[in-house]
């Protein structure tokens, strides 16, 4: 096993070139787990980029918030400038494991991952985040987060880049909704995570635990954004049903089909109770129909 | 392969010859004969482990020995042990294994009132996992601390 | 007086079993089946190990008898041919390095033909798969009182309910380990465990020594709960013959995901009751049927089942009885002891049975409650008269009073009807719990306590009993220095080392302060009397008598001794489980509030009360801590911890994976105590470990059930197996038995 310590981010991208099998590691909350038994994880080369201080800026442009790859959960949470601009980022990340793990683990790493217990990437989808490249063949490069996530590994490969930083529009919100429901009320992944934003009548609607990894759910922002009257969670079960597909779980047979229809119910109603405090065609009221 | 890393411990000079794959967890309990943080699960989940590094509470189980090359380690064996009588009077401790790391936290955070004011103290509690006590032995613990050290 | 060694442990200077420095000492681990039954056709060690460098232990190795007997020799130290369970040893193997020692685990591939498995414990097994006797049943037991059939004829109502209750995992923060050596010919085994005279048994019947030629030695222990009862006789046993084969110290720690997935779980149970009613609501027939899923081997489960049935018709007069209990084998990981051992299992069928007969009845839980909970002069199941001097009345009427219950109650139904998808409830358990071993349990322990006056003044307790966060150690310091008049920091407990103490029993059975402690107290006052001084002497006088008799017999130790004497003079009949099942109850009345949302089925516990009679409290914080580390571990279990199997291994074995409660999942807790002396206690202490893990799970379902109008029978009570329950429930709500109306 190598480890490799760069001592800029320059050099960390050349390393990156060099060396295509190397893994980036910042935090080390996803790479490290079990590290004792992973025995062929301790054969590989890794570049630490969690000792470059350039990586840790939160820097404001005037449209966007631009996060460095070392931020971690845990700065964003101190930053008062974004609990006031974007505030689901600190809710979200007051909810991801605990204190210990929030500060060590950036949000960089949360999305490249793809992991389901990734919330981080998940709110991040919900702000249209962009993920800013550096370094590889094509130099620096902007990319979509919804183009990234799930295929970050192939991207960085394919490209043999780093991740430098990523890009949150700033924009302003009227409705802001961040839910989650895991194991238990504490330090726990998702079962179920709901991101919820409306800005000038557009909604941006993120779901993770349906599915292996978070969705954005077109069909059920454009039935909100129909304006159609949403009388009860049952009126947007079709919605989310075409948005999640199959609704297919990572594992676990039998379970699968009553876990995936008890989250999307859970979901359905937890959005309908959620949105029915400011969106008028939307009454959160659980009694009528089976949802 | 073996590196050699510095950095500082408990706040003098440190420097050890390490293989890259070894844990921080492992470099303090194996190489450097501090056992006070302990692995309660490998995962990060429990926070038996739980040392500062550059002044911030972490799971040293998730960190590698060489990560903190230049850094600042501190460990609770380094902690005053008058600091942990409100702890101690409290009921924070049964069985104590999950103890230092609780200890570690809850002094950090009487270190930090700004912290304190800024978030609920059960919140910079959840990383700890406790079997024995139910908790309230350790909020209550907590709480006093952060009174007593506030004075 | 402060917890003895609580800075220690806060401090990080504790040594547990994994932070003991050894010299040349090397690792050792198990390896375990891969399949739930079958014979082991090939085992085939990969070439990418040298094996050459490896100790490898197998069932042939074993000097003496293959077994870890705790009531039956059924179970294998090591599987020779057959497995019955995934996770079954088959291997030890040992090195010097723990990472190599990790990576030839791996390396080994063991080959089963593979028979089909029972991995259903409620359903009776095909002829194929029967494992155990004729019928896979461990253990059998039926209790009879009166005239059931006749009573149940008489009654007025007849309810009927079935409930459930699944796995559980201790989880203790220090998981199993052991450290085993020989030293001048002894085999020397430190580690993590409740009972030191347990594993020395196993390892001289394992290893074929004669009791000079073991010695164990309890380390610091990272909780036990159970979990450290039984398992550590297997893994003691393991240590020591690898390091008898290697020659040098060899240390077994598990990592979280073996000491999950391979160690024993609490029982899951399914009970059934058909109880007749009269018209006062007067319980006057409880026909109750046990069923509990033992796992592959028998292990402690006929003890756990008769605690059950002894326990399950709860704190109540009980006139015309039958009770059933029956302990099955399935190929899953054995089941072991767990804080309650039978007891939650029982209450939290019989006090959510409790409810759903108030419901029928249309009678409020408490009032059903006032009208059968045992008085003073009442006979329990097995014929035992209760005299003890608690007002159980009372006790549960103090509850509900703290717990504000009433008012609560129409707190509530506003909320109810406002909020949108919020619905709090609030609902109570009666429970008791015996202390100390079952009937003549205690007698063939015959535990025996020594104190001795030491030469520099001080004076040492000599008992097995383990610290491992209970506060034995401060109790028992506190007893002995109380007795003699002596400053507490005179007193020390010689560390549990079964060279040097003499055996006093396990720690468990929630009998230490009450037992144990007794016979401290007894112990120093032999100690008086072989020092000449009276009865009365204050500590100085003791002191100087002390001082005295070293002058005159130097080197000689004047050592105070104790061995158990029954209290009670009625008789246990075992086959029939009647007369006087303990020697002491306690009794407790637990109330939680809860609130469930509709949405999502998480249902958080907001308030809880717990009043409980332990006798004397001998110190109010480390009694609380009792209380308060009982509730959570049985919220834990009511709501969050699920145990998720596959061919009868868990499938979760992972703190990310299997939730016990954080910081944010338990309430306050508010405790009181009643105190009852007891006579035959150490100061009047009866047993405190265990009763308050046996309400709170009925408790909480019970406060659901308020809350949701639902049934929920069936734990764990998770966010999605909750919604399932609610869904239930139809819009005009559910009647009192269950049918909608």
């Amino acid at each position: 096993m190598r480890v490799l310590t760069p001592a800029s981010f320059d050099e960390a991208c050349a390393m990156r070139a060099e060396i295509p099998d190397a893994v980036p590691l910042a935090g080390g909350t996803d790479l490290l787990v079990d590290w004792p038994t992973r025995f062929e994880a301790h054969d590989r080369t890794y570049i630490d980029l969690s000792k470059l201080p350039a990586l840790r800026r939160i820097e404001w442009r005037e449209d966007e918030l631009v996060i460095g790859a070392g931020v971690t959960l845990w700065d964003v949470r101190r930053d008062a400038a974004i609990e006031r601009e974007l505030p689901l980022l600190p809710r979200a990340a007051a909810r991801m494991a605990a204190l210990q793990i929030q500060t060590r683990a950036t949000w960089v790493g949360n999305v490249v991952t793809g992991s389901a217990l990734a919330d981080g990437a998940a709110v991040l989808l919900a702000h249209e985040a962009r993920i800013a490249l550096a370094g590889g063949e094509s130099g620096a490069e902007s990319i979509p987060l919804r183009d990234f996530y799930g295929d970050a590994d192939r991207i960085l490969q394919s490209k043999r880049a780093l991740v430098r930083a990523i890009r949150v529009p700033r924009r302003r919100y009227s409705v802001a909704i961040f839910e989650k429901v895991g194991l238990r009320a504490a330090n726990t992944r998702s079962d179920l995570n709901l991101t919820a934003l409306e800005s000038e009548g557009r909604w941006r609607i993120v779901v993770g635990g349906l599915t292996p990894r978070a969705i954005r759910c077109g069909n059920l922002e454009s039935r909100i954004e129909s304006r159609r009257s949403v009388d009860s969670p049952d009126d947007l079960l079709a919605a989310v049903r075409r948005d999640a597909g199959s609704g297919s779980e990572p594992d676990r047979s039998d379970a699968s089909r009553e876990t995936y229809a008890y989250r999307e119910r859970a979901l359905a109603r937890i959005l309908t109770t959620a949105l029915s405090e400011t969106v008028p065609w939307i009454r959160g009221n659980l009694r009528s129909g089976r949802a | 392969m073996s590196v050699r890393i510095e950095f500082r411990l408990n706040g003098r000079p440190a420097a050890v010859t390490v293989d890259e794959s070894l844990r921080l967890l492992d470099l303090l309990r194996d190489e450097l004969g501090l056992r006070g943080a302990k692995e309660g699960c490998a995962e990060g989940r429990c926070g038996a482990c739980c040392v500062l590094l550059d002044g911030l509470p972490v799971n040293a189980c998730l960190v590698l020995a060489v990560q903190v090359r230049g850094s600042a380690v501190e460990t609770i064996e380094a902690r005053d042990e008058s600091r942990l009588q409100a702890l101690l009077r409290s009921g924070a401790t049964q069985c104590g294994a999950c103890s230092p790391g609780v200890a570690q936290t809850v002094l950090w955070i009487a270190e930090h009132p700004d912290v304190a004011e800024s978030f609920a103290l059960e919140d910079l509690l959840a990383g700890h996992l406790c079997r024995c006590t139910g908790y309230r032995g350790i909020v209550e613990g907590a709480r006093r601390t952060i009174e007593a050290e506030k004075a | 007086m402060d917890r003895l060694e609580g800075l220690s442990k806060l401090a990080g200077l504790e040594r547990y079993v994994g932070d003991l420095l050894v010299e040349g000492c090397w690792w050792g681990a198990t390896v375990r089946s891969p399949s739930p039954r079958g014979r082991i056709r090939r085992i085939r060690f990969r070439p990418e190990v040298d094996w050459s460098d490896f100790a490898v232990v197998d069932a042939r190795d074993i000097p003496g008898a293959n077994c870890i007997r705790h009531i039956e020799d059924d179970q294998p130290a090591l599987a020779l041919d057959r497995v019955r369970h995934v996770h079954e040893p088959v291997l030890l193997v040992a090195h010097p390095s723990r990472s190599a020692v990790r990576r030839a685990v791996r390396a080994v591939e063991i080959e089963v033909d593979e028979d089909d498995p029972v991995l259903d414990f409620r359903s009776a097994p095909r002829p194929a798969g029967i494992q155990h006797g004729t019928d896979n049943v461990f253990s059998r037991i039926t209790i009879e009182k009166g005239d059931l059939e006749s009573a149940m004829a008489e009654a007025a109502y007849i309810v009927e309910g079935v409930y459930e209750t699944g796995a559980q995992e201790h989880v203790c923060l220090e998981t199993q380990g052991m450290l085993a050596n020989v030293e001048d010919g002894v085999v020397v085994v430190r580690g993590s465990m409740q009972c030191p005279f347990y594993v020395k048994e196993a390892i001289s019947h394992a290893l074929a020594k004669s009791g000079d030629e073991v010695r164990v030695i309890q380390t610091p222990t990272g909780g036990g709960f159970g979990g450290k009862e039984d398992y550590p006789s297997m893994i003691g046993v393991h240590a020591a013959l690898l390091a008898q084969r290697v020659g040098h110290p060899v240390r077994m720690i598990y990592d979280r995901r073996e000491d999950m997935a391979a160690t024993p779980k609490r029982h899951p149970s399914r009970i059934r009751h058909r109880t007749g009613v009269d018209a006062n609501g007067r319980l006057v027939a409880q026909d109750v049927d046990i069923l509990l899923d033992g796992g592959a081997y028998t292990t402690l489960s006929p003890v756990v089942v008769s605690r059950a049935a002894i326990h399950a018709t709860g704190p109540y007069a009980c006139t015309n009885a039958r009770v059933r209990g029956r302990v099955v084998l399935t190929n899953s990981v054995p089941c072991g002891a767990f804080r309650g051992f039978g007891g939650p299992q029982a209450h939290f069928a019989n006090e959510r049975h409790m409810d759903v007969i108030a419901a029928s009845l249309g009678m409020d839980p408490a009032e059903l409650r006032r009208r059968n909970l045992l008085r003073d002069g009442d006979a329990t199941l097995t014929g035992q008269i209760i005299e003890d001097g608690t007002d159980r009345v009372a006790l549960m009427d103090r509850a509900l009073e703290i717990a504000s219950v009433p008012e609560k109650r129409s707190r509530h139904r506003e909320f109810n009807r406002s909020h949108a998808y919020l619905r709090r409830g609030i609902g109570m358990a009666a429970v008791h719990h015996g202390c100390g071993f079952t009937g003549d349990g205690e007698d063939r322990l015959d535990s025996r306590v020594e104190v001795a006056g030491l030469a520099d003044g001080a004076i040492e307790v000599r008992t097995a009993s383990t610290e491992m966060g209970q506060g034995a150690t401060t109790i028992l310091t506190k007893l002995a220095a109380d007795r003699l008049d002596f400053d507490p920091r005179r007193v020390r407990i010689a560390p549990p080392d079964t060279a040097r103490v003499p055996d006093s029993g396990p720690t468990v059975a929630s009998r230490t302060a009450m037992i144990v402690g007794k016979l401290v107290e007894d112990a120093c006052d032999d100690l008086r009397r072989r020092l000449g001084v009276a009865p009365s002497c204050d500590g100085e006088a003791l002191a100087e008598a002390l001082r005295g008799w070293h002058l005159a017999h130097p080197r000689l130790l004047p050592i105070g001794e104790a061995r158990y004497r029954r209290a009670s003079a009625q008789g246990w009949d075992a086959s029939r489980h009647r007369g006087d099942a303990y020697g002491a109850y306690s009794w407790a009345t637990q109330v939680a509030e809860v609130e469930v949302d509709l949405r999502t089925g998480v249902a958080r516990v907001v308030d809880f009360v717990s009043v409980q009679d332990v006798g004397r409290v001998l110190d109010r914080l480390l009694a609380t801590g009792q209380v308060e580390g009982g509730v959570a571990q049985s919220l834990g279990w009511a709501l969050l911890e699920q145990v998720r199997f596959d061919r009868g291994a868990m499938i979760n074995p992972s703190l990310t994976e299997y939730a016990v409660p954080s910081c944010r999942d338990v309430p306050p807790i508010r405790v009181e105590f009643v105190e009852s002396p007891y006579a035959g206690g150490g100061q009047g202490a009866r047993g405190l470990g265990e009763i308050p893990a046996d309400g709170p799970a009925p408790a909480i379902a019970n406060a659901i059930a308020d809350a949701t109008g639902s049934r929920p029978d069936a734990l764990p009570l998770t966010a999605e197996r909750l919604a399932a329950v609610i869904e239930l429930v139809p819009r005009g709500g559910l009647d009192g038995a269950g049918t909608p109306t």
